[in-house]
């Protein structure tokens, strides 16, 4: 309450509204300020692609490729008129011609939402606690578009809120719009969840009718992200209810088929199993997950902390790492490796156990243990290797230990990979002193996985570090000898150095860092990192520098200079070269 | 006359007559007509063409063994240009394998001369010696690591392998 110039009465109110948004109002209804503090509390965010630009070009390749041949003299004619409108075009970019890219987030006619020529601007969808989904623009950090879904909760995951969202379908597709999904609990009808399909760029739902989202009767026990397309390009999501019901939005023919090499698999940690499910046809031709397997860990005096599982499709660019005296270690890179951490309750005896199981098969592939050490235990799972933090109560300390897995030094099958069939042949360890303590660890991920790995590691001082993955290698050496320094290992130091020029938000400290994510962007050498908690920050790396774009003040005009001068010298000293000759034999 | 004029400048012998020219520059030889019998030029000795064969045959044996006898040198100079990759080593090596491969494509211009009966044997000889001067230069590529002979050098072209079985899922949500 307060007086106004006039000497009324007045009053101000601030709301907290049911999205987590504050406003401040006045009594006439006028909103001074509102804050969408719903972003503090994101649970899962993703990096989806914009759009290309939508030109004349990109609309006249559709036709010619889809519409219907009549008659090859029109077609013939259509195309020519389509090239000639190409050459326009790029006579129109010469004018442009050499642009900086750095310069594509604060162009100012650049303000259209489309994708950049490298494929670096992106948008982060995010969706929070609240059931509020927003999407963020990374050039600029503007909310591009928000929506809220009254009647979604997150899954309760032990106590955690976890809510699954899933890209289906990328921008790749003209003119299909790409499509999310997001799968939650539905807040008030108890015992049924809620989907939600919308387009990522725009934050609608594809459907009018389903701008809530549609219920669905069941509780959802798992879901996956199949990379089986239906005829809309689209990915195959598979739900799984607590009946071991398989149900999917968009079933084709094509899971009909191929459904014999899909499995499911779910942790219990209550009791330590862990099921696994192949997906087959029941009696009335349905699609049921049945268990094939379950392995039990033994849960008495020690409780699973935590399972990483790997992404689907990460790429896996070379199949060995090349030794110094030039024979192969080949990786032993199983894409349904799960990675499970137990601690153990015992105080007096603390222990850290890592079991690798593989999805399909049910086996415990490696088990290791770390004795004297407790949790909470990060881990980062990629490729083939696998790098986990914990507390050395011995030494009291923190460290940080590298497994790698090989398949030996011949492959037995080079060209398929099956859980069935590859073997574990050698495992390297090594654990190194780290430290500080860390919230949350991940690894950049790049398109090719070409460029060299970065592990980002967020700290409690609100810093994220990124450390080269060559310092975490288990087969760093003592004493380096000639073959080891031509393979490229560096001596083994006990500690893992903090180079402070690694901190990639310099000073800009994330308050309440929970987790990062990374997502590739179109260039090999960059990699898109978002960290989220209370503060939000988003950058890009580069971990192997920019190999695959040249330096800004490339000299092209003295370049250009040079080679049409040598071509134009040699073109005239051939000639004068010939007419000599010519005149020589004439005399 | 002329000549005992120009003695006379000498002072040694003062009645001495010399015939020769060399004080005059503007004499030339008279154009006078050799005498009958008299042919301007040499003559060779016929008998000397009947060892021509054999000398003829050892010059083919002598190029034919020529690669044979490069090959201590160039054993010598493989050892001294050393295993690394710099320009030195591989401007060696590469002269060494290209000498021996142009030899053996240019045999034919290089045996033109060759006659005689052993020539089968003196071209298979020449073609052998090239031959172990080409092996001399892979051996060095070989100690140099130039040679894809590992596994390491196939890993870049080693494709993928595909996935059979996929797999998803995690803790169950309620």
């Amino acid at each position: 309450m307060f007086l106004k110039k006039d000497k009324t009465l007045s009053y101000r109110v601030l709301f907290t509204y049911e999205d987590h948004s504050l406003a401040l109002l006045q009594q006439s209804g006028k909103s001074f300020w509102s804050r969408d503090e719903a972003l503090a509390e994101i649970l899962v965010a993703e990096m989806v692609e914009l759009a290309l630009p939508v030109s004349e070009r990109l609309q006249s390749l559709y036709d010619e490729v889809t519409i219907a041949k009549d008659g090859v003299l029109s077609l013939f004619f259509r195309r020519i008129s389509s090239q000639l409108s190409q050459l326009q075009v790029l006579i129109a970019s010469f004018k442009d011609f050499p642009y900086n890219i750095w310069s594509s987030g604060n162009n100012k006619k650049d303000q259209k939402l489309v994708r950049d020529q490298f494929n670096l601007r992106k948008m982060i969808v995010a969706v929070t606690l609240s059931g509020k989904l927003f999407g963020i623009d990374t050039a600029s950090g503007d909310i591009v578009w928000k929506h809220y879904l009254h009647n979604l909760a997150p899954f309760n995951e032990y106590g955690n809120p976890r809510i699954l969202l899933f890209e289906q379908r990328t921008t790749a597709h003209y003119p299909l719009p790409p499509r999310c999904i997001v799968l939650g609990n539905a807040k008030n009808d108890d015992g049924k969840s809620l989907i939600y399909v919308f387009n990522p760029l725009t934050g609608k739902a594809f459907k009018d009718s389903e701008t809530d989202g549609v219920l669905v009767d069941h509780k959802i026990k798992q879901a996956m992200i199949l990379t089986l397309t239906d005829n809309h390009f689209s990915k195959i999501l598979l739900m799984v209810d607590p009946n071991n019901q398989v149900f999917s939005r968009n079933v084709c023919y094509l899971l009909t088929t191929k459904y014999k090499s899909l499995y499911l698999h779910t942790v219990n940690k209550d009791d330590g199993q862990l099921n696994g499910y192949a997906l087959s046809t029941d009696a009335r031709d349905r699609i049921i997950a049945k268990n094939i397997w379950t392995t039990r860990i033994p849960i008495d005096n020690q409780a699973i902390s935590l399972i990483f599982a790997k992404l689907p499709n990460e790429p896996v660019h070379s199949q060995g790492r090349v030794l110094g005296n030039r024979s192969v270690l080949y990786k032993y890179a199983n894409p349904n490796l799960i990675a499970i951490t137990t601690e153990s309750k015992d105080k007096d005896k603390p222990i850290v156990e890592i079991f690798l199981v593989d999805g399909v098969t049910g086996a415990i592939v490696f088990q290791t243990y770390q004795k004297n050490a407790r949790g909470p235990v990060k881990l980062v799972l990629c490729e083939h290797w696998i790098v986990f933090h914990y507390w050395n109560t011995k030494y009291r300390r923190y460290e940080m230990a590298v497994i790698e897995l090989f398949e030996g030094q011949k492959k037995l099958n080079e060209t398929i990979f099956s859980s069935f069939i590859t073997q574990l042949n050698t495992v390297s360890m090594q654990s190194y002193v780290f430290p500080f303590d860390v919230i949350t660890m991940t690894v950049t991920r790049t398109e090719k996985a070409i460029t060299h790995k970065d592990i980002l590691i967020g700290l409690p001082g609100g810093e994220i570090l990124s450390l080269p993955k060559v310092l975490l290698d288990p087969r760093r050496p003592f004493v380096l000898s000639a073959s080891d320094r031509e393979e490229g290992l560096i001596q083994y130091v006990p500690e893992l150095p903090f180079p402070t020029a690694n901190v990639i938000n310099y000073n800009q400290t994330i308050n309440g860092l929970r987790k990062i994510v990374t997502a590739p962007a179109g260039l090999e050498s960059t990699s898109l990192v978002f960290a989220y908690g209370l503060d939000l920050f988003y950058t890009r790396v580069t971990p192997s520098k920019m190999f695959d774009v040249l330096k800004e003040d490339f000299d092209y005009t003295f370049i250009t200079i040079v080679l049409t001068a040598m071509i134009l010298v040699s073109l005239v000293t051939a000639q004068l070269s010939s007419s000599s000759n010519l005149k020589k034999l004439w005399k | 006359m002329a000549s005992t004029a120009a003695s006379r400048s000498g002072k040694r012998h003062k009645w001495s007559l010399d015939f020769s020219n060399r004080n005059d520059p503007s004499w030339r030889p008279p154009d006078v007509a050799s005498p009958i019998g008299y042919l301007d030029k040499t003559i060779t000795d016929p008998d000397s063409r009947v060892s021509d064969a054999a000398l003829v045959a050892k010059k083919a044996w002598d190029v034919a063994t020529s690669p044979l006898k490069q090959l201590p040198m160039n054993l010598f100079i493989m050892w001294m240009s050393g295993d690394s990759i710099s320009i030195f080593p591989v401007m060696m090596v590469g002269m060494m394998l290209f000498r021996p491969i142009k030899a053996i494509l240019s045999i034919n211009s290089i045996t033109e001369n060759f006659e005689g009966s052993q020539v089968v044997a003196q071209m298979m000889v020449y073609v052998l010696s090239n031959i172990l001067s080409l092996a001399l230069a892979l051996y060095k590529c070989s100690s140099m690591g130039l040679l894809p002979t590992t596994d390491s050098d196939w890993l870049a072209f080693m494709q993928p392998p595909k996935h059979l079985e996929f797999s998803g899922g995690g803790y169950i949500l309620s």
